[in-house]
Formats: C-alpha cells, sequence, structure tokens
C-alpha cells in the first residue's frame, strides 16, 4: 500500500515537472522508470524498463499539445508490476515492456481529459481577473493541475494496488517464452519508429549527407555516442562559421510589428 | 486581437507628472520564478498557457498598475491564448512583453506575444525537444542499458542546469533589450542556431541509429560448391553475407522504412508503433531474428 502511494506521488511529480519547473524531466521514462525502480527497490530493473522504453520514445514530444504515449505512466506501472515477477533482469524486463508498453498507448486516451477539464478553471479565472482578486487567479491556476495529475495518479494507483505478486507470477508464466522473445526484439527494434520520427521532422532532403557522417563514424570507426555528438558540435560550428555571411544576411522570418 | 483596449496611464513626458512606478529587480525575479515553476500547470486546450502567462506577469501588473481599474484591465489583457515553447521561446516573451507594459505600451506586449509565440514554439520544439533532448537521453539511455545509474543522473544534470541557465538568461535579456528585440532576433542569429542545432542533430542521429536499433538476423541458407571437383553443401548465415555489404544495413532499412511509411502515407506514430510491434513479435517468437535488448557500447 506504502508502495502504491509512492508510486502514485512519483506520478503526480513527474507530470508537475514537465509542466512546470523542468528540472528532471520526469515525463521521460527513463527518468520515470528509474524513479519508479528506487520505490520497489531495484533500480536496475526500472532504469532497463525505463532505458528501452526511451528509445522508442525518442523523437516523440507533445508539439503545440499533441497526445502522445503516456510512456511516463507506462515506465511506472511496467517497473511495478514487472518487480513482482520472477526471473533474471532480462526477463523481468521483458514483462515490464509487455505490461507498459501497450499500457502507454492505451492511457493516452485519458491524456485529452487532462487537457481538457482545466477549461473550466480558466473561465473562473477570468471572472477573479475582472475583480482584481490575485488571490482567486493564484487558485485557479494551481488547481487547474488537478486533471492533469488524476488522469496519471488513478491508473498508477490501481495498477500499483493490483501489485500482488501472486497475480503477476500467474500472468508471467501464462506468457509463452516465444513471446518474451518477440518482446525482446520489439524493444531491440522500437527505437526505429523514434528516429523515423526525428526525421520527419527534419530538413532531410537538404542535408541528408549529415547522416552519413554520423553513420559512418559509428558503423566504421567505432566512434562511442559521446564522441560522434562532440563530432557533431564542433562540425555544425565549422558548418556555420565557412557560410559566406551573405547568405545569413536576409533576415529572420521573425518580424514583429509590436 | 480585434480590439484592444489601452486603458493604461500612458508615458508621459510631462516633468510634473507623477513618476510611473518603476520596476526593481526583485519584482522581474517574482515573476520568473512564477514562470519557472508551474508555467504550463493549467494548460488547457481553449486557451492553452494563458492562465500561466497572467499568473506570471500578476506581481508585475500589479506594482505597474496601483489604480484598481487599470490593474484589473491588465490582467484581462494577459488572459487570452497563448502557446509556445515553454524552455525556449516563453521567458523570452514574458521579459520582453513585461519591458512593454513597463514602458506603458500594453499594444506592443501583445504584439510580441502574437508575433514571436508561433516562430519561438517552432524554433524551441526542435531545438529543445527533437535535438537536444534526444541527444542527451540516447546517451543516457544507453548508459542506463547498461545498468551504469550515472545514465539517468547524467541526464537529469544536462537538464536542470542547462534549462535554468538559459531561462532565467533569456527572460532578462529580453527584458533588457525592451524595444530593440526585434532587431536581435531579426539578424538571422535565430536562422543560423536552428540550422547549426539541425546539422548536430542529423549527424548524431546518423550515428545513433546503428548503436541503438539492434537487428541481427539469424537465419541461413544451403548452398552447394564445389570443392576441388566434389560438390559440398555450405551453410551460410544471412547476417554474415550482409555485414560484407553493408555494416548495420538491417537497422538502417528499418528505420528507413518506418520513415517512408510517416513521410509518404503521413502514418499515425501509433500506427508505426503497432507495425513495429507486430513484426518483433512475428520474428522474435519465430526465432528469424536475434532476440536482444539495445546494448551499445556507450
Amino acid at each position: 500500500m506504502l508502495t502504491a502511494i509512492l508510486l502514485t506521488i512519483w506520478a503526480v511529480l513527474c507530470v508537475f515537472d514537465i509542466l512546470g519547473p523542468n528540472v528532471f524531466m520526469g515525463f521521460r521514462p527513463l527518468i520515470a522508470g528509474t524513479g519508479a525502480g528506487l520505490i520497489v527497490g531495484d533500480v536496475n530493473l526500472g532504469m532497463a524498463i525505463g532505458a528501452t522504453l526511451e528509445l522508442t520514445a525518442l523523437g516523440v514530444y507533445t508539439y503545440g499539445g499533441a497526445t502522445i504515449p503516456d510512456y511516463q505512466t507506462g515506465a511506472i506501472i511496467g517497473t511495478a508490476l514487472a518487480a513482482a515477477g520472477t526471473g533474471d533482469l532480462a526477463a523481468k524486463t521483458a514483462v515490464g515492456l509487455t505490461i507498459g508498453l501497450p499500457a502507454a498507448i492505451l492511457l493516452a486516451s485519458l491524456d485529452p481529459i487532462g487537457r481538457f477539464l482545466p477549461t473550466f478553471w480558466i473561465h473562473r479565472a477570468d471572472q477573479y481577473a475582472e475583480q482584481g482578486n490575485s488571490n482567486g487567479l493564484t487558485l485557479m491556476h494551481w488547481t487547474a493541475f488537478i486533471p492533469w495529475a488524476l488522469v496519471r495518479a488513478i491508473p498508477t494507483f490501481l495498477a500499483a494496488l493490483a501489485l500482488n505478486t501472486d497475480t503477476v507470477k500467474q500472468l508471467q508464466s501464462a506468457i509463452p517464452q516465444g513471446f518474451i522473445d518477440g518482446m525482446t526484439l520489439v524493444g531491440a527494434i522500437l527505437p526505429a519508429v523514434g528516429f523515423a520520427m526525428l526525421l520527419k521532422i527534419m530538413p532531410v532532403n537538404k542535408y541528408w549527407y549529415m547522416l552519413l557522417i554520423g553513420f559512418v563514424l559509428y558503423g566504421y570507426l567505432k566512434v562511442p555516442l559521446l564522441g560522434i555528438a562532440l563530432f557533431g558540435l564542433a562540425f555544425a560550428f565549422m558548418f556555420e562559421a565557412l557560410k559566406p555571411k551573405a547568405a545569413a544576411g536576409r533576415g529572420g522570418e521573425v518580424s514583429i510589428n509590436g | 486581437m480585434a480590439s484592444n483596449p489601452v486603458p493604461t496611464s500612458g508615458p508621459t513626458t510631462s516633468p510634473a507628472a507623477p513618476a510611473l512606478p518603476r520596476l526593481e529587480r526583485s519584482d522581474l525575479r517574482a515573476a520568473f520564478w512564477r514562470y519557472f515553476w508551474s508555467f504550463q500547470i493549467s494548460w488547457n486546450y481553449e486557451r492553452m498557457q494563458a492562465l500561466g502567462f497572467a499568473y506570471a506577469m500578476e506581481p508585475v501588473l500589479r506594482k505597474l498598475f496601483p489604480n484598481k481599474e487599470d490593474y484589473e484591465a491588465a490582467l484581462q489583457r494577459h488572459l487570452v491564448f497563448f502557446n509556445t515553447n515553454p524552455v525556449i521561446g516563453a521567458p523570452l516573451i514574458i521579459g520582453s512583453a513585461i519591458a512593454m507594459e513597463e514602458a506603458g505600451a500594453p499594444a506592443s506586449a501583445e504584439g510580441v506575444k502574437i508575433a514571436l509565440m508561433g516562430p519561438l514554439a517552432g524554433v524551441g520544439d526542435t531545438i529543445v525537444w527533437a535535438l537536444y533532448n534526444s541527444i542527451i537521453f540516447t546517451i543516457g539511455a544507453s548508459m542506463a542499458l547498461n545498468q551504469n545509474i550515472l545514465g539517468p543522473i547524467f541526464v537529469i544534470v544536462m537538464v536542470a542546469i542547462p534549462y535554468t541557465v538559459v531561462r532565467w538568461w533569456q527572460f532578462f535579456w529580453a527584458y533588457d533589450q525592451g524595444k530593440r528585440l526585434a532587431t536581435s532576433l531579426g539578424s538571422g542569429a535565430l536562422e543560423r542556431v536552428t540550422e547549426g542545432a539541425t546539422i548536430l542533430g542529423l549527424i548524431v542521429i546518423g550515428g545513433f541509429i546503428p548503436s541503438i536499433v539492434h537487428l541481427v538476423t539469424l537465419t541461413d541458407y544451403k548452398q552447394d560448391v564445389t570443392v576441388a571437383g566434389a560438390s559440398v553443401t555450405q551453410t551460410v548465415a544471412v547476417q554474415k553475407q550482409l555485414d560484407t555489404i553493408l555494416p548495420f544495413m538491417l537497422p538502417i532499412l528499418l528505420t528507413g522504412f518506418v520513415y517512408w511509411l510517416l513521410k509518404r502515407y503521413n502514418l499515425n506514430p501509433l500506427w508505426a508503433i503497432a507495425i513495429v510491434f507486430v513484426l518483433g513479435i512475428l520474428g522474435g517468437w519465430l526465432g528469424w531474428f536475434a532476440p536482444a535488448l539495445p546494448a551499445p557500447p556507450a
């Protein structure tokens, strides 16, 4: 019960962070999963599930308020239930993914509710603004977070309550080994979707050869990821520095007619 | 905005008139921290970040408009639709809107909000979410997959510190720039930053795809070869053959296939996830491909 409450608080903290302070990126599955792992007492499991989900969610952000799979809650629920299972880390991770990934996709249907309900709060805030009531405005701003929190807190709490070792073990033994193998493979290849989504929003037609540079660095020269990132940083600065100044001086698309 | 109530005490040049309330740094800090802790917690479909914007402006408006009616009007003015990137964008626009309210030019404050929220949302989303976060989180996740607790810690440090610094700096820079902000942003600097970040992002993605997407086939085929006049049947592993053509060929093909689906058919990402999900379950269950969690040499 304590674990369920802690997990629920963690789920709320995670969504608060992305809406407010942005100091630990709790809504990313890597962080949400690791935190859940700490709570259930198996950090490695939380990290493994969180990191695998993270790689499947790489390019997936909520641009302009669009709903995306709720990877955060998926990672928390997946970690909590997998911790109650048996087997080694790889087996438990596969169980966590089997639960966490579909949960993330299903829970995405609750997100619009959390985004819709605060509309009522803002109309109340209009009245307070008319009266010049700053305390009322403050109250509306902070309590409008309640729907956001509840659509994640309730599923997390319910799933964590079901964290009965026997139930999970029964569930686990009902899953055939072939399916576990398949889920493991899914975890290994789903990052392709994340990368494809990233590429979709980037000007690949114009700069496709940049992809080749990174590929050659890793595929042939075996440069580690951090090394590729540092090389890319230096190369980007060089590219901008060597560019003819005339091309850059044409002014931005940003114009202000204030 | 079609109608724009301007009920403020406009800037007066008469030396005899009472001085306008001036903002102290502490007023600015109050606004910044309100933004910092809670900017989007009241986000909603109707007006998105409007209430967060008004809440951040409130301490400044209270100071600037001692007259209750002016204050009420100012609050309502900032409760209109607003949405931009919360990390790169929002602090800049809030800082600049404060400068214009202080200068007694509420219409300019509204102009800045409307003119900048769209472009900065695009720039901010690309740089902060798509590029910076993806790089940091890929590195952190690869460390975490090797059971290295430094992975999540690395990510938190690389998010908490740079984000906070960038937000703080933007806010005060935009306030100090005031009216000159338009010239500063119009010089093409924003474009260059975006282009540089795009190049960095693409190089990194080019290296990340083969290191993160793990697809190794276990299939093999038999072929008859003639060795010294005798016909011998050899078993050839498909993966070995592929590797001699191009290393990491399967991960590249898979990513390219999904990209093509998304780009050509504008497929919903949820469907792309579902397709890869089914392919993975089948391929792993039938033993065509090695079931392996991504464990890159970070």
